[in-house]
């Protein structure tokens, strides 16, 4: 049973002491008090026994499990490099670069008959993915059915794709291109961060 | 060399009124830079200092980020117009060496291995500078980082104590600090019950410095009060506007 965020609590500020509860986010331990690290809400895990303290300005640092919207920026050697800006629907002050391989499609890799990185994400496409590993790197999950590019551009001429019959196919220049394509494709990028 | 310059009056107070274990007006006000992630402005007696935060951000570049933790970047800065004279605005030897001394004292509070692979920068400005403007831009910048929302363990207020005339002085002004025997910055951390910065620049004796401390301990205890009041009010204020 989790209770509500209740009183305001400062760093530094004492809250409980280790005989009743575990220091949880937010909050560190020094000889058997408990205190706040941060500016926050007072929140108590009775079934964890767990204190935590929920800030009152969320640090938009990407997390494991973190819903991401980013760009495709280039590629290096079997990654491709993504510039992060959308944090679980927050816009970063500062974007995270972040990377896509082999790894962030699954089971479902390779797809194609080629199986290069191509196939699935080009510069330029907007992304739309769950951060997976913040290990040494952010690695951008995209196996889901929701996850996958969300605007593509031609990589021939530069126009946007649309998709036609299961196919991304170019207006301008009847370009056939492949991408692993979230079930968002060409939804208008505010009503993405809304759903996130 | 043949200056002579009175520190204390007759009546045993000092050149700017106060008894030997007073601070000096201070004022308090935190969140006042609405682009910086963090912000916290301090005037303590004609001292006027800002202190902004941003972060944590993506260490760029690459190379200079760490796989376990984050990095602290700070830059103290004197304005060209806070002092007397005209100062350069070019950083100087000894705003490198502040810059440095101040992060050193501030990686102790911060819970840097929260953030791997980030930076976060510490800016602190000198608008109006009247001796002890290190410990000023310490406790600023505490506040900056506290309002930024960025994990730390507790806060730190800083102040100077020094020796004058033989006599030990809680707060030093720019006069004091000038012409006085010794001068020891302390910061201090009332949550943990550690210091975090000790310097001395003068000769004091064993007994002196003992005193200097204890002495620096129950100023900075006054000081981090009005620290909890300004973050208090601050965010007190905030939820009101929601």
């Amino acid at each position: 049973m989790r209770e509500s965020p209740s009183r305001l609590v400062l760093v530094g500020e004492p809250l409980a002491t280790l005989e009743e509860f575990f220091p949880g986010d937010g909050t560190f331990e020094k000889d058997g008090v408990i205190y706040s690290s941060r500016i926050g809400r007072v929140s108590v895990d009775r079934n964890r026994r767990m204190l935590e303290v929920v800030e009152l300005k969320p640090l938009l640092v990407p997390k494991p499990g973190f819903k991401i919207i980013g760009s495709v920026t280039g590629f290096s050697s079997h990654y491709a490099n993504v510039r992060i800006f959308y944090v679980n629907g927050n816009r970063l002050s500062y974007e995270y670069t972040g990377l896509v391989g082999r790894e962030s499609f699954g089971r479902s890799y390779p797809r194609f008959r080629t199986g290069s990185l191509r196939n699935y994400v080009r510069e330029n496409d907007l992304i739309y993915g769950e951060v997976m590993s913040t290990v040494n790197v952010n690695l951008i999950d995209l196996s889901a059915k929701e996850y996958g590019v969300v605007k593509a551009y031609c990589g021939n001429c530069g126009s946007p794709l649309v998709l036609f019959k299961k196919y991304l196919t170019c207006p301008s220049c009847r370009t056939r291109e492949n991408r692993k394509l979230s079930v968002f494709y060409n939804e208008q990028i505010e009503r993405l961060v809304a759903r996130v | 060399m043949g200056e002579s310059i009175t520190l204390f009056s007759e009546d045993g107070k000092r050149s700017d009124g106060r008894s030997l274990d007073e601070l000096r007006p201070i004022r308090i006000k935190v969140g006042v830079l609405s682009n910086a992630q963090g912000s916290a402005y301090i005037e303590q007696g004609r001292n006027k200092i800002i202190a902004a935060v941003y972060g944590p951000k993506e260490a760029l570049p690459k190379h200079i980020s760490l796989p376990d933790r984050c990095i602290l970047r700070c830059r103290y800065h004197m304005a060209p117009f806070s002092t007397t004279e005209r100062k350069s605005p070019a950083p100087s030897r000894r705003e490198i060496e502040l810059s440095m001394v101040l992060r050193n004292a501030l990686e102790p509070l911060v819970m840097t291995w929260l953030f791997p692979r980030t930076v976060i920068d510490i800016f602190i400005e000198v608008l109006q500078a009247d001796g002890g403007t290190r410990c000023a831009g310490l406790t600023a910048a505490v506040l900056a980082l506290a309002d930024a929302g960025i994990p730390l363990k507790g806060l730190v207020a800083a102040c100077a104590v020094g020796k004058a005339d033989g006599k030990i002085l809680v707060d030093l002004n720019d006069l004091e600090d000038k012409y006085g025997e010794a001068d020891m910055p302390v910061a201090y951390n009332p949550t943990l019950d550690g210091i975090t910065l000790l310097q001395m620049d003068g000769i004091m004796s064993k007994e002196e410095v003992e005193q200097a401390l204890s002495l620096a301990i129950t100023a900075t205890q006054k000081m981090h009060k009005m620290q909890v009041d300004a973050l208090r009010e601050r965010f007190s204020v905030q939820r009101r506007e929601v």
